[in-house]
């Protein structure tokens, strides 16, 4: 059974695809920003 | 023994983000009445639990440093605010998301829905906070305060769908669902508890960065 709601996979493939994205992207800024900076430190 | 704690981390949360996403989306059966759309919350449930467990650790990590004032509790009350921000706005999407097809509208002005969007705005206004006042250890004390005083929002979020006539759900439990659909869900939680305490140690140790960097500037007579 399929259940009574047509069309479900686009909002689950939306859902899914937002949070990888969100977590890819905010990991690396999180990766990025916690690599120290040579040039500013003496 | 950091480094290696924190690829372990990146490895475990990337590893168990991409089995949760495969069963959530290939494995687990259709649910009876709605169909696929209810492989939401394979992303939505570990979101709300990992917000949840963000704001709790700020809420701990305020506490220690009114106690303490140690800088080290300031940064993880900032970073896990931060990061519990971000997994809060996931929550608020895939919700947004499966609300349209199963209640017919994006947004409803729901208990649970409303004590949510309420949660999100008073941690974003905590980081807009954090952002304003240029004094260190009075940016880290009035936020600590802060951080104690909008938890008091996160239980009014658990129990909205207890106490008032909600449209949401009550909370899922695996007593309360097919074991074939608990084996995702409980991925997904661990999946979300790693990613998040990687991101939280990635963002102290960038705060800790930043609090070296200024003292070394203002050491330099910088008046950055």
């Amino acid at each position: 059974m399929n259940g009574l709601i047509n069309g479900g996979w686009d909002y689950v493939n939306a859902a899914y695809s937002i949070v990888w994205f969100v977590l890819i992207s905010y990991g690396i800024f999180a990766w990025k920003q916690s690599r120290p900076n040579q040039e500013k430190l003496p | 023994m950091g480094r290696f704690l924190d690829l372990g981390l990146f490895i475990i949360a990337s590893g168990l983000l991409l089995l949760g996403s495969i069963w959530g989306l290939w494995i687990a059966p259709p649910e009876a009445m709605m169909g696929d759309v209810y492989r939401i919350m394979f992303v939505h449930v570990p979101s709300a639990w990992a917000a949840l467990m963000a704001y709790t650790t700020c809420l701990v990590a305020s506490v220690i440093y009114l106690f303490s004032g140690k800088s080290g509790a300031d940064h993880v009350a900032a970073a896990s605010a931060e990061v519990g921000l971000v997994f809060n706005a996931l929550l608020l999407i895939t919700g947004s998301l499966w609300g349209r097809p199963t209640w017919g509208v994006w947004w409803t002005w729901d208990p649970r829905l409303t004590t949510a969007a309420i949660m999100f705005f008073a941690y974003a206004g905590y980081l807009a906070l954090r952002g304003a006042i240029d004094d260190d250890r009075r940016r880290s004390t009035w936020c600590a305060v802060v951080g104690i005083i909008i938890y008091a929002d996160i239980p009014i979020v658990w129990f909205s769908v207890k106490m008032w006539n909600s449209l949401h759900q009550l909370q899922s439990s695996p007593k309360t669902m097919d074991p074939a659909m608990v084996t995702p869900l409980r991925i997904g939680a661990f999946a979300f508890l790693f990613a998040f305490l990687w991101l939280v140690r990635r963002r102290v140790v960038a705060l800790r960065l930043r609090a070296q960097n200024d003292i070394l500037m203002m050491n330099e007579g910088d008046p950055r």
